[in-house]
């Protein structure tokens, strides 16, 4: 589905990637952890056409990407779900999940194919209904992170990036966010799942890398990872 | 009689308040949605009565064709300029953008007074009488700038709520990046915002210039205005732009009847520093805009 390889990336001086290899196949878990500055926003930015590699290559579906605009890289089925949520606060819940739907640029609307996608993840969200015309800068970041993830599944996409989506939530509501992950993993959606919180995150994942310093040292199984000392020591905090 | 006063003063106030709302409502939806401080709105509204002008007078148009034909050439006009100036510049520093949008200012300015001159142009239009209500006298073209104007700013708001590139236009200026990766084509949207933008100025241009004598300094004054109206209504918000216009319209007028005219500057200033001092963020405006 995904494969990148050997990815480089600079911002100016700063080399933020160095050498980055990550696969994740059709309907796979994977997560990708790492410390502060690691470079993991940096990879899930490239993956959509926000920057360009200064060495590597991104295959999707067996596409190059590299180079490609963003909005291709969404019709190729790959959806971001940005750090810090980044809802249009003055907009509706509503008017979010239409601007992600809708994304070509024109007047007509498929309204009848909006409200068939709304009907399809309303499952995994059961109380967005309820909230569709509350401004979405008004809701709970646990609310919030729910209509960001609503948001990028208005493209029906066949692979979801997540950049920390537990960030700034309680136990309670990363369970939450957390168990919708597995529930859309579960339906054969293939999820790279970036978190700082490394046990959550190798607990539901099939695979996973560790992101050093813009280089991925270790991959494996998750489950392996969860016992491998380093991990345990860098990561775990054990 | 005081209450004529009052009612006469209001209708100026109304029709000169729609013409800084249509003016100042394009200027905000460019800042607000592509960050570009435009210097040169105001001559977009000049070039508006300009073309206005020469299609009447040179290809004997009436006003109703010529009005929409001279929106659309400046438009095109806008289309190109920001196609090739301004596109190329928007990942750059901000300060180039605000060097392009003055000097075409300038270049505008100086190319109208070299094709016509700085001498004032008269446009006649079909509403030339003049309607009595009592002692209230109202022109006919400026009961059309009022209605007019109101059904175009009207458009404009239902626009920008209910339709696929209105919301586009918003989330856009809420979070460009958030658009982005949801592959909303911002430049498509940078585009059509700033065709629309200098279109509601140009229709301003087209609205205004018969009733006012047309010059080529009045496009400075123009873009001076609507930054005020935009600061005013809280930057880049076009209800915000909307509103502070018609009411700087109305208190220029209300100090023009019952001061004078020469204060009517001074009396807008006074206002507009004084919603500062209590809303910073203007009218509408957001607070810590991004
Ligand atoms: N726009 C930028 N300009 C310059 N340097 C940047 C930019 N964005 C990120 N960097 C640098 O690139 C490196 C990787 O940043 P990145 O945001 O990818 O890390 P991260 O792993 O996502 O960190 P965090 O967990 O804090 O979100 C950091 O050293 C950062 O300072
Ligand atoms: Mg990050």
């Amino acid at each position: 589905m995904l494969e990148i390889d050997e990815l480089a990336i600079n911002y100016d001086q700063v080399e933020a990637v160095r050498k980055v290899s990550i696969a994740v196949g059709a309907g796979e878990m994977v997560a990708l952890i790492g410390a502060n500055g690691a470079g993991k926003t940096t990879v899930l930015h490239s993956v959509m056409g926000l920057l360009k590699p200064k060495a590597g290559t991104i295959r999707l579906k067996g596409e190059n990407i590299v180079g490609a605009p963003s909005k291709r890289i969404l019709d190729l089925g790959v959806a971001l779900v940005p750090e810090g949520r980044q809802l249009f606060g003055h907009l509706s819940v509503l008017e979010n999940l239409e601007v992600g739907y809708a994304r070509k640029f024109g007047i007509r609307f498929d309204r009848a194919g909006f409200e068939g996608r709304v009907a399809k993840i309303d499952a995994y969200f059961p109380r967005i209904r309820e909230r569709l015309k509350q401004t979405s800068g008004t809701l709970s970041g646990g609310e919030q992170q729910m209509v960001a993830i609503a948001r990028a599944l208005m493209s029906d996409p066949d692979i979801l990036l997540l950049d920390e989506p537990s960030l700034g939530l309680s136990p309670i509501m990363m369970d939450t966010v957390l168990d919708l992950l597995v529930q859309l993993h579960g339906e054969g959606m293939a999820i790279l799942l970036v978190e700082q919180n490394a046990r959550a995150a190798l607990r539901i994942s099939e695979r996973a890398y560790v992101l050093d310093s813009g280089v991925t040292t270790l991959n494996g199984r998750a489950r392996a990872l969860l016992r491998d000392p380093r991990v345990q020591q860098a990561y775990l905090g054990l | 009689m005081e209450l004529d006063i009052f009612l006469q003063q209001l209708l100026n106030g109304l029709t000169i308040g729609v013409g800084y709302a249509l003016v100042a409502g394009g200027l905000a939806a460019i800042f607000g949605i592509m960050r570009i401080v435009n210097f040169a709105h105001g001559e977009f509204f000049m070039i508006g009565g300009y073309a206005l002008y020469y299609a009447m007078a040179v290809l004997g148009l009436p006003y109703f064709a010529a009005g929409p034909l001279a929106v659309l050439a400046v438009v095109a006009v806008g289309y190109l300029v920001q196609r090739l100036t301004i596109e190329p510049l928007m990942e750059a520093d901000p300060l180039n953008t605000l060097l392009v949008t003055f000097a075409l200012s300038l270049f505008i300015f100086h190319s109208v007074v070299v094709v016509a001159g700085s001498s004032g142009r008269n446009i006649d239009t079909p509403f030339e009488d003049v309607i009595t209500l009592g002692n209230v006298i109202l022109t006919e073209q400026k009961l059309f700038v009022m209605l007019g104007g109101l059904l175009i700013l009207g458009a404009l708001a239902v626009f920008l709520a209910y339709t696929p590139i209105g919301k586009q236009m918003r989330a856009t200026a809420e979070n460009r990046y958030a658009a982005t990766i949801l592959g909303i084509d911002v430049r498509r949207v940078d585009r059509f915002t700033f065709g629309l933008g200098i279109g509601l100025a140009a229709v301003a241009g087209v609205l205004i210039a018969p009733i006012t004598p047309l010059v080529p300094a009045v496009g400075a004054s123009y873009t001076l205005k609507a930054f005020a109206v935009i600061v005013l209504g809280g930057m880049g918000s076009i209800p915000g732009a909307i509103i502070a216009g018609t009411g700087l319209g109305l208190v220029e007028a209300l100090t023009a009847g019952y001061l004078s005219s020469a204060w009517k500057d001074g009396v807008a200033f006074v206002v507009l520093i004084t919603v500062l001092l209590t809303r910073p963020t203007g009218l509408l405006g957001k607070g810590g805009a991004h």
